[in-house]
């Protein structure tokens, strides 16, 4: 693959994982909402915006720590 | 037939912004403001706060629409939250407010349009249908959501048609929403703001003659959080600020979040226009640590990742309900 293509595809995986984590806290908002209706309206939206926020954070982490490993493989790579 | 007033009055932003930008380089230059474009291997001088252009183009064009009448009390809201959003970026440029003071002048812009639904309030949610979070909390979220866009639109900036392209792609998504639900007040506002994006972009755009400054990138947050709240696109305006919010989580998670300039310095570039980053986590600095990269590219995967969530949220709601 030429050296264009490798670049393309390393950004393209960076942005899948941005994909895969924004759906992570889609469901982790809504299932956080389905699990604690019952309780009230406000505590139910600030435990579901804090499930998704946990997960952005988690998330964030993640892609950060996606982008060294890739880097690293590029350092390696001769 | 209201779809095309939608249309003349994104031409008419379009135009103004068009037209008064080049006089405006030429006396923000005069005036001595100006900024080295520092992601270039030859450092150049650029004209700032070209934001204020748009500012005066946006208040025009939502004058005329007030006049015309076709603006509901809610869409007046909206202008006045994101006119004043662009006065707190203006004072910002002026005088460097400190980052306490600048919270709350933007609690104070986002008040008109939270005033606006001083009734009920409810958010639109996939799945979950309408959320009623009552007045108070409602009021209360619109303050936050208004502080919250237009500081993380500040935050994830720096390179040349980033802090625009980024907002015209959410005014996109915001306006296409808009239009097929039929909120008129929502479509005329996001519409025109994105005229007056795309004719800025045409200046902002790789290479740059002209940088926001605040007083863009605080209106740009504004623009999205209040046409969001008019159309009752909340689920799809969070979404499309997924990039902007990871740029903030990584920020944060150092240590001296507010100093990692000072400590690393900018981003660093070769002859040939490939950037480096600094030492600290950043979403733009992902893409520049994963592979070699020129500004242009950057902001080009950005606006790309921002695109694709879009149309993700769009599906979601299409299928899930929310629309």
């Amino acid at each position: 693959m030429s050296d264009t293509g490798k670049r393309l595809q390393k950004h393209l995986l960076l942005i899948i994982m941005l994909i895969i984590i924004y759906l992570a806290i889609v469901l982790a908002f809504l299932l956080t909402y389905g699990l604690t209706k019952n309780l009230g309206v406000i505590p139910c939206v600030f435990l579901s915006f804090a499930a998704g926020f946990a997960v952005v954070v988690l998330g964030a982490r993640g892609f950060w720590r996606l982008a060294e490993t890739l880097s690293e493989r590029k350092a390696v790579a001769p | 037939m209201t779809f095309m007033l939608a249309l003349t009055w994104a031409s008419l932003s379009f135009l103004l912004t068009y037209f008064l930008m080049p006089l405006g380089i030429k006396l923000l230059k005069s005036r001595g403001w100006t900024g080295v474009d520092v992601h270039k291997p030859v450092k150049v001088e650029c004209a700032e706060s070209g934001g204020l252009i748009i500012l005066l183009a946006l208040s025009l064009s939502f004058l005329l629409m007030f006049l015309a009448g076709f603006l509901d009390r809610p869409g007046v809201g909206a202008c006045l939250t994101i006119v004043s959003a662009g006065l707190v970026g203006f004072l910002d440029d002026m005088f460097t407010l400190r980052q306490r003071n600048k919270v709350l002048l933007m609690m104070l812009a986002g008040l008109p349009l939270a005033l606006c639904y001083a009734g009920a309030g409810s958010i639109r949610l996939p799945l979950v249908g309408s959320m009623e979070l009552g007045a108070f909390y409602y009021m209360l979220a619109i303050i936050m959501a208004v502080n919250v866009a237009s500081n993380l639109t500040n935050m994830l900036a720096g390179f040349n048609g980033l802090e625009a392209g980024f907002a015209a792609v959410a005014c996109c998504f915001l306006s296409i929403v808009s239009l097929t639900r039929g909120e008129w007040s929502a479509a005329f506002i996001s519409l025109a703001s994105l005229g007056a994006l795309l004719a800025f972009l045409r200046y902002n755009w790789y290479p740059a003659k002209v940088f926001p400054g605040d007083s863009g990138t605080l209106m740009f947050g504004a623009i999205i959080a209040s046409a969001a709240v008019l159309g009752g696109e909340e689920f799809l305006a969070v979404s499309l600020m997924i990039p902007a919010v990871f740029d903030f989580v990584l920020k944060m998670q150092h240590g001296k979040p507010f100093a990692q300039r000072r400590i690393y310095g900018d981003t660093r570039v070769n002859e040939a226009g490939v950037l480096s980053p600094p030492g600290y986590a950043a979403f733009s600095h992902a893409f520049m640590k994963v592979a070699p990269t020129s500004e242009r590219r950057l902001v080009l995967l950005i606006l790309l990742s921002e695109a694709l969530i879009g149309v993700l949220a769009l599906i979601m709601m299409l299928l899930l309900g929310g629309w």
